[in-house]
């Protein structure tokens, strides 16, 4: 039955909103928005294909929807002060976690998507590749070009504190 | 030999296959360069991933919950749903289908569901006449089901938004009705039911089985008997309440 599948992806649906829109409110609007489109669309959806891939697919094109009206609109993204919301425990983990953060929300939107599904997620090139609707070469480029700013936009977090 | 950074990121990711695999591992081995490229890719996909991992250890909010399940992905939705597909009212045989306006069907459609409770109500652990405080419902004079026990204190105090790990009751979703009202959906062990706030008690007008299609407990618990959806759907004014709504609510007594 798709709605308990679905239902069961649902965490990791959360977890990649948050990655690529770092509001929780957000994030979980968005979540909201595509597994209603998802239902509403099920008849689209292949069984025996990754229902996981045909979801992130979704809540792509909806937050690049979402963007795009934003955009429209003149709304400032600014990201949150806190990205985390689990409490602010001062260790070094967490400086980290908030630093990745941080740095996540200054990509741009398609070097984010890319970290948010390889890195974050955990699929494989392939899947990505589909998820976006590229040749898994173009993927793996992206995703080189993805981390190498990543990591300059951490190493120069550091360099300020 | 050569890598491109590309390939080195790749066999970091475990992406590469034989023999191009065996030849990067090799060159890895014998270069220290090569290594600490590799090492960096892999400690920033740890790093990436340890700093969203906590979002899935997060519960799911009970509106997203909701959206999962089709019955009641968007009440609006739900009702145009029906408004497209008439059959499902026993009554609509005779209605041309476009034209029924979908809100009046359901206060008959509220009645079926109350009426299909009846036959669910089984069980010492749900109906207890003895007057001890195992049960969680009893029957006042009129016969109507009213919350008792430990589900009453749940439905008084627990919220939605803010599961009780220790509380055998898990609130669904709760919402403001079009008779003015509170009413609150819920779920104890395989039985799922609404309760609406009436004076200082909390009547249960359905109550039924938790669907069981999976056979398994703890996602049954997430699955919503249509019973119970139909019921919501009878009463809803608006949307369900998010975690701050509920809380106001819960300071006024679940009075309005």
């Amino acid at each position: 039955m798709l709605a308990n599948e679905l239902a069961a992806l649902l965490p990791r649906m959360r977890r990649f909103a948050r990655s690529i829109t770092f509001h929780r409110e957000d994030a979980d609007d968005l979540v909201q928005v595509a597994m209603e489109r998802a239902l509403g669309r099920s008849e689209q959806y292949t069984q025996g294909t990754r229902l996981d891939s045909w979801l992130f697919r979704i809540i792509r094109n909806a937050w690049i929807d979402e963007v795009r009206s934003r955009i429209r609109r003149d709304d400032i993204f600014a990201p949150e002060e806190e990205g985390e919301h689990v409490g602010h425990d001062g260790t070094e983990a967490h400086q980290q976690r908030m630093a990745v953060q941080k740095a996540m929300s200054l990509l741009s939107e398609e070097h984010r998507i890319v970290v948010a599904l390889v890195l974050v997620d955990g699929l494989p090139y392939k899947e990505a590749a589909e998820v976006l609707d590229i040749p898994i070469g173009t993927l793996t480029s992206r995703l080189a070009r993805a981390r190498d700013a990543l990591q300059k936009l951490l190493s120069e977090e550091r360099a300020v504190t | 030999m050569k890598f491109s950074d590309e390939i080195l990121m790749a066999y970091a990711d475990g992406e590469l296959d034989e023999p191009q695999r065996g030849a990067v591992e090799a060159a890895v081995r014998a270069d220290p360069a090569l290594a600490a490229i590799v090492d960096g890719h892999r400690a920033l996909r740890a790093d990436v991933f340890a700093a969203f991992a906590g979002v899935l250890d997060e519960p799911v909010p009970p509106p997203l919950q909701a959206a999962a399940a089709p019955r009641v992905l968007s009440l609006d939705a739900a009702r145009n749903a029906r408004a497209r597909a008439p059959a499902a009212a026993p009554e609509a045989a005779t209605l041309p289908g476009p034209a029924v306006a979908p809100r009046s069907a359901w206060p008959q459609w509220g009645a079926l569901a109350a009426t299909l409770v009846v036959g669910v109500l089984v069980g010492s652990l749900w109906f207890d006449g003895s007057g001890t405080d195992s049960g969680f419902v009893s029957a006042d004079a009129g016969g109507r089901m009213l919350a008792r026990g430990q589900l009453a204190g749940a439905l008084s105090r627990q919220l939605a938004s803010d599961p009780a790990p220790n509380s055998p009751v898990r609130i669904g979703l709760s919402f403001a009705t079009r008779d003015g009202g509170y009413c609150r959906s819920f779920s104890v062990g395989a039985s799922a039911g609404l309760a609406c706030r009436d004076g200082d008690a909390w009547r249960i007008p359905v109550l039924s089985e938790a669907a069981t299609a999976s056979g398994d407990y703890r996602q049954a618990a997430n699955t919503t008997p249509e019973a119970v959806l139909d019921a919501i759907d009878a009463r809803i004014a608006g949307q369900a309440m998010n975690g701050a709504a509920e809380r106001a609510a819960r300071e006024r007594g679940w009075k309005r």
